[in-house]
């Protein structure tokens, strides 16, 4: 009989070395202070994952742990968590879909599904409820994460859902993702998780679920349920973001001048072609939405006519971004590309910069035709761009195999002064837009635990504040203004940090609850529904403080975890261009840079607030006991990793 | 003639929602000089109604901070009250964007 808890009670997990198959409570030790998702992959991750095991070792964990509140019927509650030591930034590594797989383990009987050790040959999980079965997957060998997914479907039923790999995770491609159901539905992008799976020889996981997923109140259910339709009801983000899918951020990127087109460089940009409406209007085929999400920001866009004609593809605003990053505007290219990264199974962001990167090295004659065997690799060139991706993807020729390395490591091969090029923080490609016109986000991207991201934060929250909120949640009035804001903006950015992993906790889009236009209409769906919906379905009664502390927690575990491997405050910087070189192009950021002062004075307020060693980066004793690691502070203090001084202050 | 007479005219480019409120993106509007960026979100609501209007501003009645407007590639931050008392001058072009970044 399903619990009526909205957790099934179990962990399973699979050992690919030996082939052992074994089920474990999940006990109160995870549910009571990590909830779901992202808090219980982190947590699991610190205490099975030592920084002497690396990325590809057998012995890394590969975590999948769905949002505590996936199938539950919550509104877009969507989202797991995949997790593992990522072998881009040899850190703390996790990647986020939004596609019903989670849910689907889920109604099989499994909180979380935990892999370990190697296989010898390719091969893929069966799960059927309670029938789980490693099996033999050497004729999948080599397919696209599309073909895995019809061949799972032709072969076990319409009813099943998947997560695979496509042939860069096989060929263990730093910038490979896992791919949740086939190559159109979701992917967990970040981090070259894609790549650990490759490692362990796991193509596939194929799963049945029937089971029910129970909830503890289902009138308290309904009712955040009224609440969280209404508030959506009268926030004007959603609109533009039903309307467009996530293509409607162009718009912002082009009055801000922050584009961050051919590799970093230029913040105004020739755009015009890649207007959200040109995409609805010739390309868009079907807008859709993740599992029982309301806001439905997903789109599929087919190219009618021309080279490219028939090629369809789910298509985000990054991937637009990252396109830009390598001087392409042609809509069509894009499409291709999404399609081609999605099918190969890469992740478009870190595949797009570190593509850059090697334009802008092409440019500058650090690399020239014959290193890039003949590809002209100028900035706008799609021809060129979408055949070293392919190639990126097979490792095929010398500087594709470098290149599938990431930027980091591919700079640090290539060398000839290539490093300066190289647009990443932490080993993690940059993302979204250009920090120079919008400086809080220069420290977002610094402090993000996996890699440079924007959706480890929202330091959007400037963006939508009132003066005298600012001063009454950060401190200061200063924390409302975007552009020359100092005081409270660390404040911010740390509230901002717990506020979102609550969603990856809670499995909940960021789309759908950590975006808004009000600061009001932001925190009652971010912490007070979210907060509701979990003691809804769980029965438990946690405050909205308890949610924010779990938020906080989490966001602390990989932070440890990241001390842990290595990491201080040297690693909490985005790169030099950004404070050195003004941003081109003209328009509104024309000329900007990144204010070190400014940054530095930020990232202290940060470390602060946090109860973090200024001076080292490194968590505090005290800062760790106060959320309930205690284990973690001794852990990190038998290696030495704890600051001398103690700079934490228990409440 | 006075100066209160004399009239503004603007372009302004409406980003979504608004673009929908109004049925088009670039709209032209006519003020009485002096006017302010208050002054286009007034004649925004009075030409398109109450769907403009719960674009525009809260319960309360204030304006929904997120919203920036650019007079040409001044960016003005609509999360405080004086800011709406910026001034627009004839032929200027102004763009009202909801600050949505984040994807």
């Amino acid at each position: 009989m399903a619990k009526k808890n909205s957790y099934a009670g179990k962990i399973l997990r699979v050992d690919l070395s030996t082939g052992a198959i074994t089920t474990q409570e999940l006990g109160p030790e995870y549910t009571d202070l990590f909830l779901g998702g992202r808090g219980i992959a982190s947590k699991i991750l610190y205490d099975e994952v030592p920084p002497e095991v690396e990325p590809f070792d057998p012995a890394n964990r590969l975590i999948f742990s769905p949002g505590a509140l996936i199938g539950t019927g919550v509104p877009a509650a969507s989202r797991t968590t995949v997790a593992a030591r990522s072998p881009l930034t040899n850190m703390h590594g996790d990647g986020h879909s939004g596609a019903s797989w989670g849910a689907e383990l889920k109604r099989a009987g499994y909180d979380v599904l935990i892999f370990q050790g190697k296989a010898e040959r390719p091969v893929y999980l069966y799960i059927d409820n309670d029938t789980v079965e490693i099996r033999d997957a050497s004729h999948l060998r080599g397919q696209f994460t599309s073909a895995v997914h019809s061949w799972a479907r032709t072969t076990f039923g319409a009813d099943v859902c998947t997560v695979s790999i496509g042939p860069a995770g096989e060929n263990l491609v730093r910038l490979a993702g896992v791919y949740h159901n086939g190559a159109d539905k979701g992917v967990s992008a970040r981090c070259g998780l894609g790549a650990v799976m490759g490692s362990k020889n796991l193509k596939a996981i194929v799963t049945r679920g029937t089971g029910d997923i129970g909830v503890a109140d289902i009138a308290a259910l309904k009712a955040a349920f009224k609440d969280y339709l209404d508030t959506i009801a009268v926030d004007p983000y959603v609109p533009p973001a039903t309307k467009y899918g996530t293509c409607r951020f162009m718009g912002h990127r082009v009055k801000f001048g922050i584009h961050g087109a051919e590799n970093w460089r230029y913040g105004a940009y020739h755009w015009e072609t890649l207007d959200p409406e040109i995409f609805r209007s010739d390309y868009q085929v079907k807008a859709g939405a993740c599992l029982a999400c309301p806001v439905r920001c997903r789109r599929d866009y087919r190219v009618r006519t021309g080279p490219y004609a028939g090629v369809t593809a789910k298509l985000e605003w990054e991937t637009i971004a990252r396109s830009m990053t390598c001087g392409v505007t042609n809509p069509e290219a894009v499409i291709a590309w999404s399609n081609q990264c999605n099918h190969y199974g890469l992740d478009t962001e870190g595949t797009g910069d570190t593509i850059a990167f090697a334009m802008e090295c092409f440019e500058n004659g650090i690399l020239t035709e014959k290193e890039t065997e003949g590809l002209r690799l100028e900035f706008g060139n799609e021809a060129a761009w979408l055949e070293l991706t392919r190639r990126i993807a097979l490792r095929q020729g010398e500087l594709a195999n470098i290149l599938a390395e990431g930027t980091k490591r591919a700079a640090a091969k290539i060398g000839r002064g290539s490093e300066r090029f190289a647009m990443h923080v932490k080993g993690g490609e940059m993302t979204a837009g250009d920090p120079r016109g919008m400086p809080v986000r220069a420290v977002s991207y610094a402090t993000s635990t996996r890699g440079s991201d924007h959706l480890r934060s929202n330091p959007y929250i400037e963006e939508i504040m009132r003066p005298e909120e600012a001063l009454q949640w950060f401190g200061s009035e200063e924390a409302a203004d975007i552009k020359h804001g100092v005081r409270g903006k660390g404040k911010m950015l740390k509230f901002s940090e717990d506020f979102v992993t609550i969603g990856d906790i809670l499995g909940l889009c960021k789309f759908a609850y950590y975006r808004s236009a009000t600061f009001p209409y932001l925190y009652r769906k971010g912490v007070h529904l979210a907060t509701r919906f979990y003691n809804a379905c769980t029965g438990r009664n946690l405050s909205e403080e308890e949610m924010l502390m779990a938020g906080e927690r989490a966001f602390n575990v990989e932070k440890a975890y990241n001390t842990r491997c290595g990491a201080t405050r040297a690693d909490d910087v985005i790169p030099r261009r950004f404070f050195e070189e003004p941003l081109l192009g003209g328009g509104p950021s024309g000329g900007a840079v990144v204010d070190l002062e400014k940054f530095d004075a930020i990232l202290d307020e940060y470390y602060e607030d946090r109860r973090w060693d200024p001076d080292t980066g490194l968590p505090t004793r005290a800062g760790l006991e106060r959320l309930g690691l205690n284990a973690i502070a001794d852990d990190l203090e038998a290696r030495g990793k704890l600051p001398v001084s103690d700079c934490g202050k228990v409440e | 003639m006075s100066e209160q007479r004399r009239t503004v005219n603007l372009s302004v480019h409406l980003y979504p929602p608004l673009n929908g409120a109004a049925g088009q993106d670039r709209v032209q509007i006519a003020l009485e000089a002096p006017a302010t960026v208050g002054d286009v979100l007034d004649a925004l609501v009075a030409r398109y109604g109450a769907e403009m209007r719960r674009y525009l501003y809260d319960a309360s009645g204030r304006v929904v901070p997120a919203w920036t407007a650019f007079v040409g590639d001044a960016p003005v931050q609509l999360n405080r009250d004086e800011a709406l008392r910026t001034p627009v001058g004839d032929g200027d072009e102004i763009a009202l964007i909801l600050n949505l970044a984040g994807g």
